[in-house]
């Protein structure tokens, strides 16, 4: 005898379906508007697969428009970014959940990083600008790793700060009893068994920083420093929105993001849920 | 030991820290440099500049480097730059509208007092007026007046705003009621009379103010008082929003260029306003288009006024205040503009200003709207008003005519509400 399936389960079956299709659709029209060629985007009729699939998009946005040098500058500034976010904040997380520190302070730090969080980049983008711009900063990369750096500290902070508190003292206290210095069980000890924290945090910092706009396209005016996302918004122009190579252009954006994402969901999804919706 | 495990994270992070260096020009001062930066438009508008660019530094060894940004980007990116006194840009485009605000902020050099450079007689006047500040004629806002005219911008893209229709279905119209009759006659199932560039802001102004000049209207008269609301605005205020829109697609109020020229060239609409961008783009481009050579162009239909006024659109070229490469810069608009150099330009797709390219038989084969851009710069086009405060104006007229055409405020409470707030911000302004 079968096993008689819930009504439930029946009803999730195309539930799931709908909305599965809802989130992948824009995906696949993403992928194949970057297939196709600009005669065939001036067709009277819409299709869903290209007639004539061709890679001319994505070499008109990386080779012709130039667009691999602002793709280089996203990853060099997203990486620096990350580097510094994670130093920063292991610098400050460390002391607050390995050292005794009074609750207060410990408190007050989390409380000061959180409102970081809560500040709208809209709010501080021209003091940034006269910053930047008095520091000799304009159109450097520089300006953005530090400012990129600065507004993923608060999240960086909340999100070690749940990973090094699950780590039991007893196991750093271990390394003391051999005879490590603190450095020393911070580097052979805690970092290694924080790992999949950092690279958590690096995961979801690099992805937040790829896709910043607003101040890279403040702060920065050629190609010296511009990133992807601002090269992508060139492609709407005055008379013609080139569909092609923005989906192509889309495309790439979303690969490495994604390709990241893959690799590190299992930590992601734990560093989401370890202590960053709870004070420990 | 211990700094060896630490040797590979230091190396990455000095990768990582010397690919952020900017990479060194050279030039600057008197001498030659090594590279000059230009920030320019993207699209069409800027496609034959790229092009010749290679040109001009095989002849003198100074590379041209040509930023990109969509059109309401460069504004604000020519703001900020000039604000942060940056030397970032050694030239810049600009859209003519532009000029008074950085006219009015002295952001850019004299072209004609420091460089020499000098009005060219195959070179209509109007377009060197559009780039002097301040203007040599009409009203003058009350910052500039007093202080002497210099040639802060030369065009390179002569841009004027003309009128295309489907030659193969019907005659030339020759003012606005035929346009109009013409719409109702050729509306069909799938095929739209009329296409207004309906959308908010600058759209819906660059495709009004022709229509607004025509009609006898005007947004200021020659004193700075606003007129937006007097008799003949309102009409040709209510020709747009209600007779043209008749004949035109749903939805007319999110319709830009990209999409009027689509519509003109899959074959779905008879008749519109055009820049040269869209035709060379799009409605003449073999590639993508399903009506080359069944389009015609024309100048701008007279209204009631009996006359048929196109609007300027010119793109230029100006140095800014900071650049260190300014008299390079100067040499480099001395060389683009050039006849010979112009030549060149055009095969690329380039919009002239020159008489003898624009009245070239064999040139105007090819490019079929060079006789209207001919006849229409040798009409005189206007511009828009030469007020520091345009961007601001447009935003607000923009906003209320495509309210009108959305059909949520009457013609007549979308005027009224426009001029009293652009009465309100010229007050303000020291109007």
């Amino acid at each position: 005898m079968r096993p008689r399936r819930s009504w439930r389960a029946v009803l999730a079956i195309p539930v799931f379906a709908v909305i599965a299709i809802l989130y992948a659709f824009p995906l696949y029209w993403l992928l194949v508007t970057s297939l196709k060629s600009k005669a065939e985007l001036y067709q009277t009729t819409l299709t869903l697969f290209p007639e004539a699939p061709t890679f001319q998009p994505y070499v008109s946005v990386l080779v012709e428009r130039g667009l691999w040098v602002l793709l280089r500058n996203s990853v060099v500034v997203c990486g620096l970014s990350v580097l510094v976010a994670l130093v920063l904040g292991l610098l400050i997380t460390y002391p607050i959940t390995r050292l005794e520190v009074s609750p207060r302070v410990r408190v007050g730090i989390l409380n000061w990083a959180l409102s970081l969080r809560f500040l709208p980049p809209i709010a501080v983008v021209v003091p940034y600008f006269g910053v930047v711009r008095t520091l000799g900063l304009y159109d450097q990369p520089q300006a953005l790793v530090l400012i990129y750096s600065l507004l993923n500290l608060p999240f960086t902070i909340w999100m070690l700060k749940g990973f090094l508190s699950e780590i039991p003292r007893e196991i750093e206290e271990a390394a003391f009893t051999d005879g490590a210095g603190r450095w020393t069980a911070f580097r052979l000890v805690l970092l290694p068994l924080a790992w999949p924290g950092l690279f958590a945090a690096a995961v979801i910092v690099f992805t937040f920083t790829w896709s910043e706009f607003l101040f890279a396209l403040i702060l920065t005016s050629t190609p010296n420093a511009q990133t992807f996302p601002v090269g992508v918004q060139g492609l709407v122009t005055q008379f013609e929105v080139i569909w092609n190579d923005m989906a192509a252009a889309g495309t790439i954006a979303l690969a490495l993001p994604l390709v990241l994402m893959v690799l590190a969901r299992r930590y992601v999804v734990a560093g989401l849920t370890f202590g960053v919706v709870r004070e420990k | 030991m211990r700094r060896a495990q630490w040797a590979p994270a230091l190396v990455v992070a000095a990768l990582l820290i010397s690919a952020c260096q900017p990479s060194t020009t050279g030039g600057g001062g008197a001498q030659k440099p090594a590279k000059l930066t230009i920030a320019a438009v993207q699209g069409n508008e800027d496609a034959a500049l790229k092009a010749v660019a290679p040109l001009y530094e095989q002849k003198t060894g100074i590379k041209i480097e040509i930023v990109e940004f969509p059109y309401d980007q460069l504004f604000e990116k020519l703001v900020t730059t000039f604000k942060a006194n940056s030397p970032t840009y050694d030239l810049v485009m600009m859209d003519d509208p532009w000029m008074p605000k950085f006219g009015t902020d002295e952001s850019l050099q004299p072209l004609d007092s420091t460089y020499g450079i000098k009005r060219d007689s195959d070179i209509p006047d109007v377009v060197y007026d559009v780039g002097t500040w301040p203007p040599p004629r009409g009203p003058v806002p009350p910052k500039a007046k007093g202080k002497a005219a210099h040639l802060i911008g030369v065009t390179i893209v002569g841009n004027v705003e003309m009128f295309m229709y489907r030659s193969d279905m019907g005659p030339a119209p020759k003012t606005w009621d035929e346009v109009k009759a013409n719409a109702d006659k050729n509306k069909k199932a799938n095929f739209w009379g009329y296409v207004v560039r309906g959308k908010a802001t600058n759209p819906i102004v660059a495709d009004f103010l022709p229509i607004l000049w025509s009609f006898g209207g005007d947004v200021f008269d020659s004193n700075w008082n606003v007129t937006i609301d007097n008799a003949a605005s309102l009409k040709a205020v209510k020709f747009l929003v209600q007779d043209l829109k008749a004949a035109a697609p749903p939805g007319s109020e999110s319709i830009d260029a990209a999409d009027r020229s689509r519509l003109m060239a899959i074959g779905q609409a008879y008749q519109s306003t055009v820049w040269p961008g869209e035709i060379t783009e799009i409605v003449e481009n073999s590639t993508v288009s399903q009506v080359k050579g069944k389009v015609s162009y024309i100048p701008m239909p007279a209204g009631p006024s009996g006359k048929g006024i196109g609007m300027m659109g010119n793109w230029l070229l100006g140095v800014p205040k900071a650049s260190s490469n300014g008299q390079a810069a100067a040499d480099f608009i001395t060389w683009l503009t050039s006849s010979d150099t112009q030549k060149t330009y055009v095969d690329k797709g380039g919009i002239p200003a020159r008489k003898s390219i624009l009245n070239d038989a064999s040139l105007n084969q090819k490019n079929p709207y060079f006789a209207a851009l001919a006849k229409s710069l040798e009409a005189v086009p206007n511009w828009r008003p030469r007020t520091d405060q345009w961007n601001a104006v447009e935003t607000i007229l923009g906003t209320n005519l495509n309210a009108a055409l959305a059909g949520l405020a009457t013609p007549e409470d979308a005027v009224k509400k426009a001029a009293d707030q652009i009465r309100t911000l010229m007050k303000g302004a020291g109007y």
